[in-house]
């Protein structure tokens, strides 16, 4: 399987995946076994091969990366309630790691999903947009983080 | 509805008839479940204030005059204000609304609550879904063991009250 062919089929399960609602990240781990295979060829390309080799663009490898991470970590910690557990998991901090390669990715989401990653922008931006101590709104967080990625150009 | 087999892999030891009664959401957690209700996710968080944003966005709550460690003497301080005492037991009371904390093993650090129903549990899980469940079927090693139980006059059905909450926005 090329890694072009990776990537594609990534794309096209975290799209069906998206499409899903609020039982997306319980799918995903049900249909594991499946998709197993795929993540870690994807992973192992990942780790091995350039853009340059397979001539497909960085924001396509991006945005496999981001789901790979992102996907685990949903699946590693949706039980928690305790937060900090949450960002010590190593799928988040890969996350964190991918600094503004992950934006684009992060603002799909918001646009998609109730929520937004709200402690990932604070740590790759080093700033806060919402009011900590406040009472705010998340329609009101996510305004304030969609402006300042489209000002910034980070889309 | 059937338990996900993502679940199982967490919990290996929860019961065959354990049953999914609610779908998973991000906007509240199984304190504010146990309490009776399904708005904001309750937990200590770093900060001033008593909210803040959580790590998807939504309302997290924490009283400030308390501290924001989650230590089970702290939980139960927070507890006690929607007046809830400590019991004995893990025995259903008619007339009593009956919850269990959970802590990691060998450690008062409180890692889950469960509401206590007859011959039966009910749990939010994070910010997974709801279950029906054994209360010990869900011990292991991602919420440790039950260390305690609390009850109040009421009954199993929401009966939240929101002004303990409410008198803390500003």
């Amino acid at each position: 399987m090329t890694k072009k062919e990776i990537i594609n089929e990534l794309s096209y399960h975290v799209k069906s995946v998206l499409e899903n609602e609020e039982h997306s990240y319980i799918s995903i781990v049900d249909k594991k076994e499946i998709y197993n295979d795929v993540m870690n060829e994807a992973s192992f390309a990942l780790k091995n091969k350039t853009s340059k080799d397979y001539k497909i663009s960085q924001r396509e490898i991006d945005r496999a990366e981001f789901f790979h991470f992102y996907n685990e970590w949903r699946n590693q910690t949706y039980v928690l309630s305790d937060e900090s557990l949450k960002e010590e998991n190593s799928n988040y901090k890969a996350l964190e790691q991918m600094g503004k390669r992950a934006v684009p990715f992060i603002y799909e989401l918001a646009k998609k999903e109730d929520g937004i990653l709200v402690r990932l922008l604070d740590k790759i931006y080093n700033c806060r947009l919402d009011e900590p101590g406040k009472y705010i709104s998340i329609n009101v967080i996510k305004n304030r983080w969609f402006k300042k990625i489209e000002e910034e150009g980070d889309i | 509805m059937k338990i996900p087999e993502s679940l199982r892999i967490l919990f290996p030891n929860l019961n065959k008839d354990a049953e999914m009664v609610g779908v998973p959401s991000e906007k509240y957690n199984c304190i504010m479940y146990a309490l009776g209700a399904n708005a904001w996710n309750i937990w200590p968080f770093d900060g001033p204030g008593s909210f803040t944003a959580n790590i998807h966005g939504n309302k997290m709550f924490w009283p400030e005059d308390l501290p924001k460690d989650k230590t089970l003497n702290n939980f139960l301080n927070l507890f006690k204000k929607f007046k809830y005492e400590l019991c004995d037991n893990d025995k259903f009371e008619s007339g009593f609304k009956k919850i269990a904390i959970f802590c990691k093993k060998n450690s008062d650090i409180v890692t889950h609550a469960a509401l206590i129903g007859k011959d039966f549990a009910l749990s939010k899980l994070g910010e997974g879904p709801i279950i029906r469940h054994s209360l010990y079927s869900i011990e292991g090693e991602i919420y440790g063991e039950v260390r305690c139980f609390i009850k109040r006059p009421g009954n199993i059905t929401k009966d939240f009250d929101i002004s303990v909450i409410t008198k803390y926005i500003k």
